[in-house]
This record gives C-alpha cells, structure tokens and sequence, in this order.
C-alpha cells in the first residue's frame, strides 16, 4: 500500500479531528428531532372537549407488539365522552412493549392518537411503563423540539 | 270496527281469492271506512279476522299511502302531482288548495276534521292534467283554480258519506 | 352463519352444467348459488339463506349471467338446469355487483369503527371483495336515533338496515312468532314490531346470526370486543339435552358471547339457539359463583389453595366407607367414569347414582323401537308428540316441528299439559296416570301415515308404563315408524351409558345412615325432585364434598367445596337425547381457582393413592370407551366436530330404577312444567334478567271455582313429601282435573313436592 494511499484513508479521521466539537447540554437541552420521528402518543380531542376515540379498537388489531388493550363503553347521555356510540373507557399503552412503528396512527379512522416527538419514556417502575388514557390525551410533560424540516441528503 | 263486522265484509268475497291471505286488503279498505283512517284496535280486528298477526297485517298497512294509520278529514284530496300535472300547474293547484284550506303547503288536514289534501302519484290522467281525485271517486281533470274552489265548496254542501271508502 | 346450502356432490344423478367455463356437476334442484359456492366460486349474497324457506331476491347481490336468458339472473333462486352456460366474472357481473353494493350502500352509515359487526360483517367483507372503492351519492343518508331496543337482548339500528328480509322471515317462517315486520316500503322501510313492542320470543337471538349487517346486535355484548379481540370456540350447549352446536366467545379469559356455529350441524340444531343458550352466559360470572377452594369447620369457612382441599377431600373420602357418589344432571361422561372408577378402586363400595331419571324398565320396548335424529323431524308425514313441552324443554325441537307441520307433516299431540304446540295440529289433553287415552286416539292417525315418528317425553312416560307400552306396539306395528326420545337431563343418556343409575338407592342409603362421605358432582339435590328428602337425608351424612361451580345449596353446607368449571370452561362429551356423543371444548379457563371437574376428580384419586393411568380427558373417555360396551368405538377423534352416534343400548340398572305404581297422597293430581327462563341458569344470568320467568300455580277456571280458590292470590301446595306456597293464575284453557305447577325455578320449591325418583304425586291446594 503507498503511503499516498495510507494518508487518503485517513483524511476523513483527520478532518473530523480538527473539527470543532458538538456538545448539546442534555438534559437540559435536547437535540431537536426530525418532524417524522416517532416517540411517545398523544391522544386528541375535538375542539368541544370530546374525545376523539372511540374505543374501535382498530389500533389494537394493527399493532404488531400487541401493547394496547382498548376497553370500550357506550356513550350515555348523562355521560358523553366521545363524540360517537362508544368510547374507550380504559385505553392503555404499554410502553416496554411498544416498538414505535407508528401502525396505530395510520389505523386510526378519527386521528385520534399521533406518535410525537418525544422520547423520555424511563420510569422507575415497570407498571408505571404502562401509560394509561388520562396521561396519553394530557399534553406532553417533556416537550422535545423539532427540527423545522428535513435536512438535505448528505 | 269489530273482527265479526270484517268477517262480515270478507266474508262473501273469500272465493274470489285463491289465497286466504289475501283478504288482508279488502279487510284493511273496509276497516278504515268507519273512521277514516286505522288504529291499532282495527288492525287487531283486521288480523283476527282474516288469520294473521297484528304485526303483519301492520306492516301491510304502512306499505299502502291510501291506507291511513293518523286521522284524516271526512273527505281526502288527491292532487296528482307526476310530471304531466306539473307541466300543467299541479303545484299551483296544490299550493291554491292547501292555501285556502290553512295547510302546509304539502298536504295535511284541516283543524275541523273536514279535509285532508295530500299529494298522490301518477292517477292515470295524464290526458286531463293537472287532476285530482276525491276519496275513491273518480278522477277529475283538467283542474283549473276556480274548479278547485268550486269542488271544495260542493264538498262542504254535501252530506258525508256513511262510509268512508278511501 | 353459513350463507349456503351444503350440496351433495357424491349424491346420483347430477346435472352437468358450465360455470365461468368450467364443467360442473350438482344434484338437480340446487340453486346455483349453492351448486358455485361447492365448486369454490363465491357468488355473493346477502338475503339468501336456505333455513329461512325459499329465496325471495330481495338484495339482488347475487346477479350473474346465463347464456340465453335476456338481463342478469339471481343465481340464489336460478336452479342447476342440464347445460346451463353461468358466467359470474364477465364485466357485466362486475358492474352489477358494484351497482347493487353501491345502491344498498346508499343510506348506510359506513360507522363500521363503532360497529359491533364490523370485522365479521358479510356487508363490510363483500364490499371489499366485491364492490367499488367509491360512491357516486353525495346526498344526505337517511338518519334515525340509534340504537332502538328491540328487546332486552337485541338493539336495533335501522340506519344499517340493508332490508333483506331475514330477520322478518325467520320470525315469520322458522320462529312463527309473527313479532317482526318491514315497515313503510321503499327508502322508508325499517325493521320494527307491532307498535314498537318489544320483540320477545323463546328464539330472538338467532336474527343476530342472521342480519349480514350491523343492524341487529347483541346487547349483553354491546361493545364489549372486536373480532381481532377474540377467539372462537366450537362446543355444544348444556342447558338441555338436545345438544345444540354453538360456537363460545372467548375475551379477555372469559366467555363473552355464544353464536351458532358458521358451519351448522345439520343433524341437531340447524345453526338455531334458543335464547337461553344464547345468553344465558353471563351465569359464569355471577355473583354466587364459587371461584376459590373452601373448607368449612364448626368454627369458620377458609378459602384454601386448591392442593389443600383436595387433600381435605381426600381425607374424607379416605376414612371408612360406605362413601357416596352423586352426579347432576349436567356432569360429563368423564366425571362419570372417574366417579365409578373412584368407586372401583380407592373407595371401594361407594356408591353411584346420578340425580336425573336414569334408566326407567317402562321405557326399555320404546327405546327399542328404530331411533330418529331431529332432522328426521322435517321429513315426518306426522308427528306424534307424546307427553312433554319441547318449546320449554328441548327449545331447538319446537322450531323442526313447525318445520314439519310447514311442509306439509301433521302434528298430533298428547300429554297432560297444553303447550305451545298444541294449538298446530289435534291435541288430546290427559290427566296424569291416563296418558294411554291420548296415545289411543292418536293411533288412527299414526297408522295412516307413512312416514310417522314418534316424540315421546322421557319424564312423562317413566311412569306410564301402560302408555309406553301401547306407544311401543305401535312403533313395532308400522313400517317406517321411528321414535326420538324428548329427554328429561342434560347428560342423561351419557350418565346412563356408563351404567349410572338413578338416586333412589343412594337416598336411601344416606337416610339409614351409613354413608359417611358424599362426593357431589354438579348436583343440587336438595333443589332437585324429591327436595325435602334430599333435605333430610344430607342431614345424616358424615360429610359431604361439594364439587360445584356455583354456591347456593349444597356448596353452603359441605365440608370441602372443590371449585368446578362450567360447561362452557371444560373438555368432556355429552350424550344427547338422540344419543349423539359430543364435544364440549373449554371457551375460556375457569375463574380463579376453579378447575375442571375432570382434572379435580384425577387429583383425588391421586390423593387417594389411586393414580389412573390417563390425565387427560381424551385419555380418560379413551378409557370410559374401552370399559363401557355402550360407548364402544368412540374417542375425541371419532366424536370431532359433529358428533358420533351411540350404537350400543346402555347397561340395564336394576337399583334407583323408576316406573309403575300409581299416584301418591290425596287431592288433585300435580303436572309439572318447565319454562325455559325459568330454571337456575336463567336466573343467575343478568342478561335473561328482562325475560325470564317465576314460578307459579295454574288452575283451571273450573277446578279453580269447585275449590274456592277464583280469589286467591295465592295457594299451598300439600304432598305427602312436602309443601310449597306459590302465586295463583286461573286460566280458563288450562284442563281441569289437575294442578299445574313449575318446576326448576330456583326458592319456588315446588322440588319438594315430588319423589326422589319424581314419581306421580297428588297434592291438597289450599289458599293460603
């Protein structure tokens, strides 16, 4: 091997040594991520508060981890939560199972539960891994920022 | 009316009909005759009398327009309304009657029980059109407003029949 | 539900005819519909359904082409003819097709997310198979409030409603309840009842099965799961010995719902229920089911693990005997055998009795007679129904009688009670001991007919020996005449192949006594016939170990109470009353700590020191199989899905036999009837809870005016083997020169006015 040749393989090492390090100061920062990413659900509401769920159990069927259990109740009119015949009285998703493939968002006939973009998922429990209906449609507690759109192909 | 008075009607005609069954029709036009219309009493006396349930001969009954299940007037009022009679006026004939009469403008009856104006399909003369027919007399046409005034007013001259063949 | 009639290939004479150019063979008269679906090709349907009668081409779904006949044809009422050329998959097929889902689709509301039936709806898979991706309509669907109960059982939403007609059909036709109609016509036509009543009937649930779109739902399994949610077992009913194939409902470890199986047998059922095999589930879960292992002592109650109470059990079953074995009605034929096998090995001597009737001497010359399956029922030219009420009893029995009678076959009854088929043909009531009468006049008629079969009520003729007698002589004297027994006890016949004879011996046994440990095996018998004795004879008993799988009687009092599975939770076969083994497979596992009567029964005789050699329920029948001759030849491979005939007669019991002697006590003669929401297992379901039915007297208008009892509300019921109080009802079609009470409803207590071996009984009737 010329040591032309040597010195050519090693041009990518050099160049990334003279480069100027990148520290982003996790926890307190976050690296933003791509608007396509998918981290943790979020169930939705409509505008008059109603739930947009309605306990189809569609989401179930599509998903290949099997980590939502889906319980469903009618609406009464005493009680009206969805804004169809039924809702989900328990909707629970559990996160050690989850493999964020997004499959429930695209089954969804309501768009009524979205991956976002956030990630902090660790809990010191293991049942607390499993995120109940109330956590889900509540805004995320660690918002994460994303990225404003998708970089070029390098 | 009772199933024995039915019984009494159909009677006499059950030969004509190869099918028992199809007495229901003869037995829900008499029925009605009495008061113009059918409540459930009549349609239980209709289903005694001619050997079904009250929940059939119900669901022929609501098949039929000309067979009522909601009061009407003494006399009923059919305004053709088919596509010859509205290119010769059924809707103003129709909107004249009801507005003289203080009926929406679809039909109804009259809060004196004395008419009801409906709309009703094809009546077959569409040679005579606009047309209208009264109870089951025959058809009457061409209708011109003041023809309609005048029929209403000869209804109301004449004696209501004793029964009330719809 | 199975859309299509099957068809007999192998049948002779087939006509030759072409489909989407391939040469096809059927039997002459089937419907092409029928004919394609057996050669593969899928032609699809929605009205179209062979059990409700005739075709009537309301949906037009199943338009397809035959050459030489002018516009599209419905291929489920075109019949096979000789060298018909059918096409189904030209463009014009494929343009109607899209049309006619397109059309039916119109005013449906597309809410397949909250629809019940959505993911097992004929609708939904059609359109995605057969129809077009998109609608031409933008106008408004027809909207109504939704849902409508059209009874306790079922909701109806009229906006999913495609107006096929089968609902109205089978209450029409099959059911003959005459509840259902189409109202109005044309865009405003809607399934209803005569002014809105609710639609009730002993047959409902089955328009669920039937509608091919959401509009009828179940309402206990109102949004309860999703057809991805669930697994789908094949069993057979247990609340009554005819033996119904149904299809269990597994969600979330339980039974959740109970269908009619997809492919029906056609010897039993039909693909019908009734509706208390329909919903009479939720019992499983009921508040009184026993879900943890008990041992109770002078101071307390335990719940215990289940090692401990089999060893407490098998304790008790380990100290001297004579011990005791008591099956119910409703045990398997495994718990049968183990229980004999128990009494051959570690317990030796014990007893073994079942509480049904078991075998009844009278009842030998008409079990001999030439035996029919109830699809024989719709070929009969006459039936003749001796005794019993097959519309309360044996429910799926009434809807092939009607069958029979709407094709033409006559019915002929006798019996001491009026029932719902009295009024379809000549019906001859007869006081209790004077059934002979009725089986006389109803002799003209059987020697006339051709093709006769003979329904005789096993319960009723036990102890009409001369009636069973001349029923018996008839059947030998005419060619071609069969008989099928109208049994009295779910697994009767299976308990009785075994050789398990009736009661009578053990009751004795325990009032001298002698017996210090009684094993019951689902048996309540101080709510069965002979209810006070029983009451008396527990009293004696050293112990008792209770195998149940639901509190109340005797799992009140016993020692050990041993959690069992119900029927819907464990494998076992049940003979039915046409002697037909069949399969019982778990639909889900036992709450708790319940376990299988089996596997419990297994854990004893290991206690016991007596380990079989089999730990399975196939090994265990396997067994049962080799060691009883009646069961000869039969194994879970053998039974598989359908069944397997008994050929062998069942052993003959001399001890516990029932028959002969005359009434006992003074006073009117009691008949006993059974209402089909009135036993036990409707009581305890929440689900029956807006149909089912109480216990009550019913006097004729003239025995009730000779008594003085037109006022009454209510009267007391006097036998020499006990009393009860119940509500009067005076009906003037009820006969007189007998007492009419119910049996089976839970507290009424009428059980303790009967014999063990229920034995006719007269009664005092005083107001009270």
């Amino acid at each position: 091997m010329s040591r032309a040749a040597a010195l050519a393989g090693f041009r990518v090492t050099f160049s990334t040594m003279l480069r100027k390090p990148e520290v982003i100061g996790y926890p307190e920062r976050k690296t933003p991520v791509f608007p396509r990413f998918r981290g943790r659900h979020r169930l939705w509401t409509h505008e008059n508060g109603l739930e947009k769920c309605v306990g189809c159990s569609l989401c179930v069927a599509a998903c290949p981890a099997d980590c939502i259990r889906v319980v469903a109740e009618e609406n009464t009119p005493e009680r009206r939560v969805s804004a169809g015949e039924r809702f989900a009285h328990i909707y629970e998703i559990n996160m050690l199972r989850c493999i964020f493939c997004g499959y429930c968002e695209l089954a969804c006939p309501f768009d009524a539960i979205t991956l976002e973009a956030e990630y902090e998922m660790s809990e010191r429990e293991r049942h607390a891994e499993i995120y109940t209906k109330e956590m889900l449609l509540a805004p995320h507690p660690k918002p994460v920022p994303v990225r404003a759109e998708e970089p070029d192909a390098e | 009316m009772t199933a024995d008075e039915i019984r009494g009607h159909i009677d006499p005609i059950r030969d004509q009909f190869a099918e028992g069954r199809s007495l229901i029709l003869p037995a829900l036009k008499f029925a009605q005759t009495e008061k113009g219309y059918l409540d459930g009493a009549d349609l239980e006396a209709v289903g005694e009398a001619v050997g079904l349930t009250t929940a059939y001969v119900e669901s022929v009954a609501t098949f039929y327009d000309r067979l009522y299940l909601q009061p009407t007037g003494r006399r009923v009022i059919s305004v053709c309304i088919n596509l010859s009679c509205m290119l010769r006026g059924c809707d103003e004939l129709l909107s004249h009657l009801t507005g003289r009469l203080g009926l929406p403008s679809d039909g109804g009856s009259t809060d004196d029980g004395a008419f009801t104006v409906q709309q009703a399909q094809c009546l077959g003369y569409c040679d005579r059109a606009p047309c209208l027919q009264v109870d089951v007399g025959e058809t009457q046409g061409p209708m011109s407003l003041d023809d309609a005034d005048a029929l209403i007013e000869a209804l109301r001259a004449a004696p209501t029949p004793d029964r009330l063949w719809r | 539900m199975s859309d299509y009639a099957p068809v007999n290939l192998s049948a002779p004479d087939q006509i030759e005819f072409e489909l989407n150019r391939r040469r096809l063979a059927a039997p002459a008269g089937t419907m092409l519909v029928d004919a394609a679906y057996a050669h593969g090709v899928e032609v699809p349907v929605f009205c179209y359904e062979p059990r409700l009668g005739g075709p009537i081409g309301a949906c037009r779904m199943c338009l397809v082409h035959v050459e030489g006949m002018r516009g599209l044809q419905t291929a489920c009422s075109t019949q096979v003819q000789p060298d018909m050329v059918v096409r189904s998959d030209t463009d014009e097929v494929r343009d109607a097709h899209d049309g006619v889902l397109e059309l039916l689709l119109a005013n449906h509301p597309l809410d397949c997310p909250v629809c019940d039936k959505g993911g097992e709806c004929p609708l939904q898979d059609r359109t995605f198979k057969f129809g077009p991706g998109k609608t031409q309509f933008v106008e408004h669907k027809r909207h109504f409030p939704k849902p409508l109960d059209l009874s306790s059982l079922i909701a109806l939403d009229r906006e999913r409603c495609i107006t096929c007609f089968r609902c109205v059909r089978f209450s029409q036709e099959v059911a003959e309840d005459g509840h259902l109609i189409m109202r109005e016509r044309g865009g405003d036509s809607e399934i209803a009842t005569f002014t809105g009543d609710h639609y009730t009937g002993r047959f409902t649930g089955n328009v669920i099965d039937l509608c091919p779109v959401g509009a009828l739902t179940s309402v206990p399994y109102r949004f309860v799961a999703r057809p991805w949610d669930i697994k789908n077992t094949p069993s057979v009913c247990g609340h009554c010995p005819v033996g119904c194939n149904l299809e269990l409902t597994e969600h979330e470890g339980h039974v959740a719902r109970v269908t009619g199986r997809p492919n029906p047998n056609y010897s039993v059922e039909e693909g019908w229920l009734c509706d208390k095999a329909r919903f009479a589930y939720p019992e499983d879960r009921a508040p009184d089911r026993v879900r943890q292992p008990l041992i109770r002592d002078a101071a307390a109650t335990r719940e215990v693990a289940i090692e401990e109470a089999v060893e407490a059990a098998a304790l008790l079953l380990g100290r001297d005997g004579p011990h005791a074995f008591l099956l119910g009605p409703g045990a398997t034929v495994e718990e049968g055998f183990l229980a004999q096998e128990l009494a051959s090995g570690p317990c030796r001597g014990a007893l073994v009795a079942q509480l049904g009737l078991g075998d009844a001497p009278a009842l030998a010359g008409l079990r001999a007679a030439p035996a029919a399956q109830l699809d024989d029922i719709d070929r009969a030219d006459l039936v003749v129904l001796v005794g019993g009420d097959p519309a309360n009893q044996q429910p799926v029995v009434e809807l092939r009688i009607r069958k029979a009678v709407r094709g033409g076959g006559r019915l002929v009854s006798a019996g001491p009670r009026r029932h719902p088929l009295s009024g379809l043909g000549p019906s001859y009531i007869t006081p209790p001991g004077r059934l002979l009468d009725g089986v006389r006049a109803a002799g003209p008629a059987f020697r006339a007919a051709r093709r006769p079969l003979v329904l005789w009520d096993e319960a009723d003729l036990a102890h009409e020996p001369a009636a069973a007698a001349e029923l018996a002589g008839l059947l030998g004297a005419t060619r071609g005449a069969r008989q099928l027994e109208l049994g009295a006890d779910v697994n009767g016949a299976g308990l009785s192949a075994l050789g398990i004879p009736g009661a009578a011996d053990l009751v004795a046994a325990l009032e001298q006594g002698t017996i210090t440990t009684l094993l019951t095996i689902h048996a309540q018998p101080a709510e069965s016939a002979g209810a006070a004795r029983w009451a008396e004879a527990l009293g004696r008993v050293g112990a008792v170990v209770a195998l149940a799988s639901h509190g109340g009687g005797i799992a009140d009092s016993a020692a050990v109470v041993l959690p069992a599975a119900t029927h819907r939770e464990q494998e076992g076969v049940y003979v039915s009353m046409a002697k037909r083994a069949q399969r019982l497979r778990p639909g889900a596992a036992p709450p708790g700590g319940a376990a299988p009567g089996w596997e419990l029964l297994i854990a004893l005789a290991h206690r016991l020191g007596a380990a079989p050699a089999y730990r399975s329920p196939a090994a265990t029948f396997a067994a049962a199989a080799a060691a009883r001759p009646a069961l000869a030849g039969l194994s879970y491979d053998v039974i598989g899905e359908l069944g397997a005939l008994l050929h062998a007669a069942p052993p003959a019991t001399t001890n516990g036999a029932v028959g002969g002697g005359g009434a006992d006590g003074t006073g009117l003669p009691l008949v006993t009837t059974l209402r089909i929401f009135g036993d036990a297992a409707a009581h305890r379901s929440d689900a029956l809870s807006g149909v089912r039915q109480g216990a009550e007297v019913v006097l004729g208008a003239g025995e009730a005016e000779r008594r003085g009892l037109a006022g009454a509300a209510q009267v007391r019921l006097q036998s020499p083997h006990g009393a009860c109080t119940l509500p009067l009802r005076v009906d003037p079609r009820c006969p007189d020169g007998a007492v009419h009470a119910t049996l089976g409803v839970p507290g009424a207590g009428v059980e303790r006015l009967l014999a063990v071996d229920r034995s006719p009984v007269r009664v005092e009737v005083t107001a009270a």
